[in-house]
């Protein structure tokens, strides 16, 4: 098929398959990614270039603020835009690290658990109730403390303390799947049972574990800034939104916009990302129920 | 009555599904199947009928070999599934398939045609490719669906056209005996009689065996030879079809005939008999005659004694203390309305 | 449309129920569909009405539309007179005072109709005293008095329970007796006994004929069985791609049906006694509504089409004694 035919294809095919889809969020959520993903590019200034002229400057519509620093200055005169923009990525490769190994080790599990069923089962959810149970900051302070804080151990304490939501989301799904009549055809047919897992029931399931994980990656970015606004999760010279929140906290009546503009992009992208997380329920839900 | 190996021979299959265990009480069972017997001749139809919870679907299963026994003799087109040697089971599989009632759940809603009909094809013979597609039109051209169906998805068909679909794939590999659980129960009724006629043609063609399971007695008349009436885990009656239908012993049966002929006898027809009640729990089925908490007919006898499921005549057995009377004051309900 | 020649009798004053060129339409994403077409019929009191027909055919439509509860896409226009009172006229709050009290309904899936987490007693109570103005002791008498009509055993034992500790069966029963506790003009009974095993079946069937003779309650009965439309019914509409394609007296549509689609459907469905190795299907699918072919919308499985039915949808023919097919072959004008 020629280039451009494909293109032709594949681009109708997007748009129908964004069908209804709430343009603000999406927007905000491709803005997100795209802030991530061409930070060097977009951003107007080198985030960690310190500017004492432009220390605690306002935004630009402020009095005495400029183009220059959009959104401000920080204390050090670092440009608050840029720093978000920096920011954005360190939050999205965070997040989606710890969604893929939250949700590999989930999945897995899940799977067998419902799959297998009888002891197997019991014995997986047991472990999952009690991972559910535990308090996220009490397990991050003490993991950081024995291994210190840096973006890998980041990743794996939130891995740690996510998995169990998808082992029991996916559980319960390959429960329901397991009862449907082309699972026990499959099995008239021959096919053998670990196949039968892969093959039939896991295709099945991931529409669920596709809208947990989309509207996880707010939770989890809530999360990453509540622990790098404790000193616990990204250092210094890194950046992070909740960072720059801890940062910002000393200047509060001084200059607000210190910590209200890393608030506010906390609050957008997970609010988008939500919105998003939301329609594609809707969106994957009915086609896949019998018709 | 010729000297040929039954296809199928059942002795006394009993099952029973263990309930959770409740602290301090006893074991509970659910009774499904609870001592049933029949044999099935190469080519035959044997049709099984009654309502729910009467056990026809779990014998259905314990066929497949989906469910393993809890007692009894089974053995199935050579193999015998009390005590089905490991590694066998995919030769057994490839003799025997199934077609269940939910056209719309019972094809992966995320495969495309071609794996879905061609998915036997596949595990039995490693058919993969292009030779996999070639086959599985040529499947799809037998049951009437147009061959490129093969690239699209199920839920752009019918509920008649999926259920083509899964006959495709059942005789795909050319199994000797199919489980058909109620396949047609689920379509319209002008496509009732389209997918029928399809089943028929197969059977004559392919020279397949037929477990036809189903809750409305002229559907199992039309298709069968042989017809077993169950009852809460057990076959109250047995005969050949025409013969139940000439002469139905046992008041459930007259009942579920009563119901199936209400297409052809005029309104205000006399009703034969007439049932009360619901089904009894299969956890705790009536002691004697499980049928009688609901017959019209009922005598002390049959709470004491169990009936059991006996010959009357030539291939015509029934479950019943007192068939003969009655036969006496009833008569034939098709002779009467002038149907047989 | 062209001139009909069947003219459209007028309204009978003393009918329940009188439906006249009733349409309904949906307006959807793929376009208009419409899924009742013209379709006219008349119910005495204490009469039973079959309304017969396939998935897709429009009987469940046409059901929730003389109750007036289709979605906010729906355009409903005709008539549809209740006593003699134009039902499509009324406002929200008097079709509500209509509704549960005049003209009442019972579903197909009973395990799903009542609410699990009230007493049976409850909820019939509640249907009592939101549709009239009884006291709590008259309601109280009453739904015993209806437990007991439909045959349910130890009712005031009944009346404690829940939903989910009652049988399909006694769960129908259970909701026939809430339809009926007020003595409606006008039952709609849609495929209630779709989800029950045929012996129950015969049950709720013969509850519905006690109860049409003791309350002279008249009802539409919506289903795809032709068994139980035998059964049960006196007169019989057949629906067909949203068009009432016959209609008449059930007995005479039974042994003398005037339709080709009525035909092929009797023909096509296996009879006790009949020794056939093949059945007569109906070539073909059921068709789209949102896609209906030309002209007739059977005329593609038609056995005996001819090369004007795919011109034009043929209006309602009078076949003699208050019958009428949808058919060109009824053309009295036709040399």
């Amino acid at each position: 098929m020629s280039g451009s035919l494909l293109l032709q294809r594949w681009s109708s095919g997007l748009r129908d398959g964004m069908r209804g889809a709430p343009v603000a969020a999406t927007v905000l959520v491709a803005l997100f990614v795209a802030a991530a993903v061409f930070a060097p590019w977009i951003a107007p200034h080198n985030p960690a270039d310190q500017n004492f002229l432009a220390s605690l400057a306002p935004p630009f519509w402020a009095e005495e603020g400029s183009l220059a620093n959009l959104l401000g200055g920080d204390n050090l005169g670092r440009d608050i835009l840029s720093r978000i923009i920096y920011g954005a990525r360190l939050s999205l490769i965070i997040s989606v690290f710890a969604i893929v190994l939250a949700g590999g080790v989930g999945v897995l599990l899940g799977l067998i658990a419902g799959y297998a069923g009888g002891a197997i089962d019991a014995l997986i959810m047991r472990i999952v109730d009690a991972f559910l149970a535990m308090p996220f900051i009490l397990m991050a302070l003490g993991f950081v403390a024995a291994l210190g804080p840096s973006v890998t151990n980041i990743i794996i304490v939130m891995g740690i303390t996510n998995w169990a939501r998808y082992a029991r989301l996916v559980r319960g799904e390959v429960l329901s799947v397991k009862s449907r009549d082309f699972v026990a055809l499959a099995r008239v047919a021959g096919q053998a049972r670990w196949r039968i897992g892969v093959m039939h029931i896991l295709p099945n399931v991931t529409n669920s574990i596709i809208v947990l994980a989309t509207l996880d990656l707010g939770r989890v970015i809530i999360l990453e800034s509540s622990l790098s606004f404790l000193g616990l999760g990204v250092q210094p010279p890194d950046i992070s939104w909740g960072l720059m929140l801890a940062d910002g906290r000393a200047y509060m009546t001084v200059a607000w916009w210190l910590m209200v503009m890393p608030g506010l992009a906390i609050l957008l992208a997970v609010l988008s990302l939500n919105i998003f997380g939301d329609w594609l329920r809707d969106r994957l839900d009915p086609r896949q129920s019998g018709d | 009555m010729s000297d040929v190996t039954p296809l199928v021979s059942a002795e006394g299959l009993v099952k029973h599904f263990p309930l959770p265990r409740r602290p301090f009480a006893e074991r509970r069972v659910v009774h499904a199947v609870d001592g049933v017997g029949f044999t099935i001749n190469p080519g035959e139809t044997f049709g099984l009928v009654g309502e729910s919870g009467c056990g026809k679907t779990t014998i259905g299963k314990l066929l497949l070999y989906l469910e393993p026994l809890t007692a009894g003799h089974l053995s199935v087109a050579g193999h015998t599934l009390s005590a089905l040697p490991s590694g066998t089971e995919r030769a057994f599989r490839r003799d025997v398939q199934a077609v269940f009632q939910d056209p719309y759940g019972a094809l992966n809603p995320r495969h495309k045609v071609l794996d879905v009909v061609g998915e036997p094809l596949t595990v039995q013979h490693g058919v993969r490719g292009a030779e996999l597609r070639e086959q599985v039109q040529e499947l799809l051209r037998v049951v009437g669906l147009p061959p490129r169906v093969v690239d699209q998805y199920p839920h752009e068909f019918s509920g008649g056209q999926r259920q083509r679909m899964a006959i495709a794939r059942a005789v795909s590999v050319r199994p000797k005996f199919m489980v058909l659980d109620e396949p047609v129960s689920a379509l319209d009724v002008s496509i009732r009689a389209q997918v029928l006629n399809l089943l028929r043609d197969l059977q004559d063609e392919l020279g397949l065996t037929y477990l036809f399971i189903a809750h409305d007695l002229a559907v199992v008349e039309f298709m069968s030879d042989r017809v077993g009436v169950m009852y809460l885990g057990k076959i109250v009656e047995l005969a050949d079809a025409a013969e139940l239908y000439r002469r139905p012993l046992h008041p459930y049966t007259r009942a579920l005939l009563r119901a199936a002929m209400a297409t052809d006898l005029p309104r205000g027809g006399r009703d034969t008999v007439s049932i009360e009640g619901e089904v009894p729990s299969p956890i705790n089925p009536p002691s004697g005659c499980r049928f009688r908490t609901r017959c019209p007919f009922a005598q002390p006898r049959c709470a004491a004694e169990e009936p059991k499921l006996a010959s009357v005549a030539e291939g015509h057995a029934v479950a019943c203390h007192f068939y003969g009377e009655i036969e006496a004051q009833l008569g034939s309900p098709t002779a009467a309305a002038g149907v047989a | 449309m062209a001139d009909a020649p069947a003219p459209v009798p007028a309204p009978v004053s003393t009918s329940v129920l009188d439906v006249r060129n009733l349409d309904v339409r949906f307006r959807t994403r793929r376009g208009p569909v419409q899924a009742v077409d013209g379709v006219s019929f008349s119910l005495a009191p204490g009469e039973i009405l079959g309304v017969v027909g396939e998935s897709g055919c429009g009987k469940s439509t046409l059901c929730t539309s003389l109750v007036r509860l289709l979605p906010d896409n729906a355009d409903v226009t005709g008539s549809i007179r209740f006593r003699g009172e134009e039902l499509l006229e009324k406002t929200p709050a008097e079709m509500r005072e209509i509704r549960g009290r005049h003209i009442t309904m019972v579903l197909q899936n009973p395990m799903t109709a009542m609410d699990p987490l009230f007493t049976v007693g409850n909820q019939l109570d509640e249907v009592l005293r939101h549709n009239s103005s009884m006291t709590a002791e008259e309601r109280g008498r009453r739904a015993m008095e209806m437990l007991r009509l439909v045959h349910i055993p130890s009712p005031v034992e009944r009346l404690r329970s829940y939903p989910h500790q009652m049988s399909g069966g006694m769960k129908q029963r259970v909701l026939t007796a809430m339809a009926t506790a007020l003595k409606p003009g006008l039952l709609l009974a849609d495929e209630p006994t779709t989800a029950l095993d045929v012996t129950i079946q015969e049950q709720i069937l013969r509850l519905l004929a006690e109860i049409r003779a003791t309350l002279g309650t008249a009802i539409i009965l919506v289903t795809h069985d032709l068994g139980i439309v035998r059964r049960l019914t006196d007169r019989v509409v057949i629906m067909y791609a949203g068009r009432a394609v016959e209609t008449g007296e059930t007995e005479a549509i039974f042994t003398d049906p005037k339709h080709p689609y009525t035909r092929a459907l009797l023909a096509s469905i296996p009879r006790i006694g009949q020794t056939a190795r093949r059945l007569t299907a109906i070539e073909g699918q059921i068709p789209d509504l949102a896609n209906l072919p030309p002209g007739c919308a059977f005329a593609p499985r038609c056995p005996s089409a001819m090369p004007d039915c795919t011109n034009a949808f043929p209006p309602s023919f009078d076949t003699g004694a208050g019958r009428t097919a949808r058919c060109w072959l009824h053309d009295g004008r036709a040399a």
